[in-house]
Parts: structure tokens; C-alpha cells; sequence
């Protein structure tokens, strides 16, 4: 299944299970600030979201965005960063969401080469 | 690209600083770099030079300002964005020293996120860049003496005038720092001095803090009102 597939069916489970009642695709689209016909494109990979959409769907339904990639494991933290001390687990958690968001676009930027091809 | 320490013996403190102060020399003659000329849309330039994504988020904690991942020839930094413009331009210089000299040690896992005890030569040699990139140890001497000030003449009120003459864009923390290692006062001897008050006693309130500013700023956000 093509990447767009899988995330289009993550999209409209999460939507449909929300708070247990579901939302409509209007109201998913008011949320996002976007329309739902956009909503209703990126469900049925017509529209590809990108990694900044999938962040602020993921946020929406209380989810990661590792979600909405097929085995996507916890990402190794190949990192540095400037900070004033050792980390608290607030810190590593926010990191930990960072790279889940660096491997989704990663693995959106590879999903889209291969098409060109 | 320049050794990481903790590639191969580890190199005598002194020495490492010594080689990323060079190292951030050489960087500034490479992209043409100025003090007063740094900016935020600058480093930005520099960074999209680099091919480094930033990526900027409001974080909620307080003790990361920023942070460089690569693998997979994919360079980014998560960067604070609710933070002040000077502290944002030295954490975006501090993760170029991790770009330029740290990322076969990042990439191999010799170095692991979040250890700051472990990693801490790694990360004052990136602050000893940083400073460097922004605003050479020389410049400011020069600068400084210009300004007159020397050796045990330097006040509170010489810290703000040289701040707000805008020579490089660095906080009231970084011309302590410089100038207690210069030696222009005993190191802690200003620790009570609220800069900003003084430079606001000194030069006025800055329009951003005025409330005629902030009123016209409510306006312009809530037009029904």
C-alpha cells in the first residue's frame, strides 16, 4: 500500500473515532483551518499532507505522529543541542516528538522521489 | 571536516577550544560573515547554505534552546522560538559547531543526546564557537578599546553604552562574560546590576515596552474592540 493510502485510512479512523462520537470532516477542517474537501482529499490520497499537516492532525487527536506511518519505531535521537543541563523527561519527551516528526517527513520526501521515478 | 573530541584521544581542553575558535574564524571568511551584519534572517541564510532545515517550535521546557539531528544526509535543528532574538542567534551558531565538527560522532552514537555531564566539553567547545562566529574575542577588544574602555575603567553604565552601539547582536550575559575574561572588572562584580533597567533609565523605554505601542498593538490584534 502506498504510503498516502495508509496515512488517507489512519486520517478518517482517527477522525471517526474521536471522543468515541467522531468528527465530522467540517469540523476536522475547522480545527485545522483548512476545508473539508481538503479533509476528504488527503483520506483518499487524492491531496498529500504534508509532515506540518500530520503534526497538527496528530496533535488534533491526541496522537503521535509516528500514527500515521506503517512500523514506525521510536526513532534513535542522533542528536545535540544546547541546553542548560541534563534533560528532563518534559525535554526528552519533546525531542522524542521531534524526531518522529524529522522521520515522517523523511519518510514523505522518499515516498515522493520514488513517484518522480 | 575538523575531529570531534570524542573521536580517537581526547584532545587537552585549551587545545580543543583553541582549534573551534579557528575553526569559527575560518567559517565567518566563508560565508562572508560580519558582526554587525548577523541576523536572524542571516543565520538563516548561512543554514540554508549548510542545507539545514530549522524548524522552529515553542518548546515548554526551559533548558532546551536548541538541538541539531542528522542522519541519512538530513541536517536539522529544532529551534525555541519563544525566546529573545540574541539568545536564538547564539543557540542557531552553537548547533553549526555541532554541524561542522560533531557529526560523524553523532551519527556513529559516540555521542548521545540529553547526557549534558558526558557531553560537556562538546558543548562548551560549541558555545567557545558560537561566541567566536558571532563576535571575535579581537573585534570586541577593538571595539572596546575604542570605546575607551580598559582594564579595571569599565562601569555599568560602559557595559550598556557598548551594547547599544550595536557592534554584534549579543545579550547583556554575553558582554559580562567576555568582559570579565578580558579582564575590564572582577569577575561577579556586577552579578546585582539589572541591565536592562539601567539601559532603560539611560536610553527611555524601547518602543515595544511603550504604551502607546502596545495599545496600538491591541488594536491592530482585536479590531472589533
Amino acid at each position: 500500500m502506498d504510503v498516502y493510502e495508509y496515512i488517507g485510512r489512519k486520517i478518517k479512523e482517527f477522525r471517526q473515532t474521536y471522543g468515541g462520537k467522531g468528527l465530522s470532516q467540517e469540523d476536522l477542517a475547522d480545527r485545522m483551518k483548512t476545508t473539508a474537501n481538503t479533509i476528504s482529499r488527503w483520506e483518499t490520497a487524492t491531496y498529500k499532507p504534508s509532515a506540518d499537516d500530520l503534526l497538527r492532525l496528530a496533535k488534533i487527536f491526541g496522537v503521535s505522529i509516528a500514527a500515521f506511518f506503517p512500523g514506525m519505531e521510536n526513532p534513535h535521537l542522533s542528536a545535540l543541542m544546547s541546553a542548560t543541563g541534563d534533560l528532563a523527561k518534559d525535554d526528552i519527551e519533546e525531542l522524542t516528538q521531534y524526531a518522529q516528526f524529522r522521520r515522517a517527513r523523511q519518510t514523505l520526501n522518499d515516498a515522493q522521489k520514488r513517484k518522480r521515478r | 571536516m575538523p575531529k570531534s573530541a570524542s573521536e580517537g584521544n581526547p584532545p587537552s581542553r585549551s587545545s580543543y577550544y583553541a582549534a573551534m575558535r579557528a575553526l569559527a574564524l575560518e567559517k565567518r571568511l566563508c560565508h562572508n560573515v560580519t558582526s554587525a551584519k548577523i541576523d536572524l534572517p542571516f543565520m538563516a541564510r548561512i543554514y540554508k547554505a549548510e542545507r539545514i532545515k530549522i524548524d522552529r517550535r515553542n518548546l515548554k521546557g526551559y533548558r532546551i534552546r536548541a538541538s541539531y539531528f542528522c542522519d541519512n544526509d538530513d541536517f536539522s535543528v529544532l529551534l525555541k522560538n519563544n525566546m529573545p532574538r540574541e539568545p536564538k542567534i547564539f543557540a542557531l551558531a552553537h548547533e553549526l559547531k555541532h554541524h561542522y565538527a560533531d557529526q560523524a560522532a553523532i551519527i556513529n552514537g559516540t555521542i548521545r543526546c540529553g547526557d549534558y555531564n558526558r557531553n560537556e566539553l562538546i558543548e562548551k567547545a560549541a558555545e567557545v564557537f558560537a561566541a567566536e562566529f558571532i563576535y571575535p574575542e579581537a573585534e570586541m577588544i577593538r571595539d572596546a578599546k575604542q570605546m575607551d574602555i580598559r582594564v579595571g575603567s569599565c562601569s555599568p553604565e560602559d557595559v550598556v553604552r557598548f551594547k547599544m552601539k550595536r557592534f554584534a547582536p549579543v545579550s547583556y550575559t554575553f558582554i559580562i562574560k567576555r568582559f570579565e575574561w578580558f579582564g575590564f572588572f572582577e569577575p561577579r562584580s556586577y552579578d546585582d546590576v539589572q541591565f536592562t533597567k539601567l539601559e532603560e533609565r539611560m536610553y527611555g523605554l524601547p518602543i515595544y515596552k511603550q504604551e502607546w505601542f502596545k495599545k496600538s498593538r491591541r488594536s491592530k490584534s482585536e479590531p472589533n474592540k
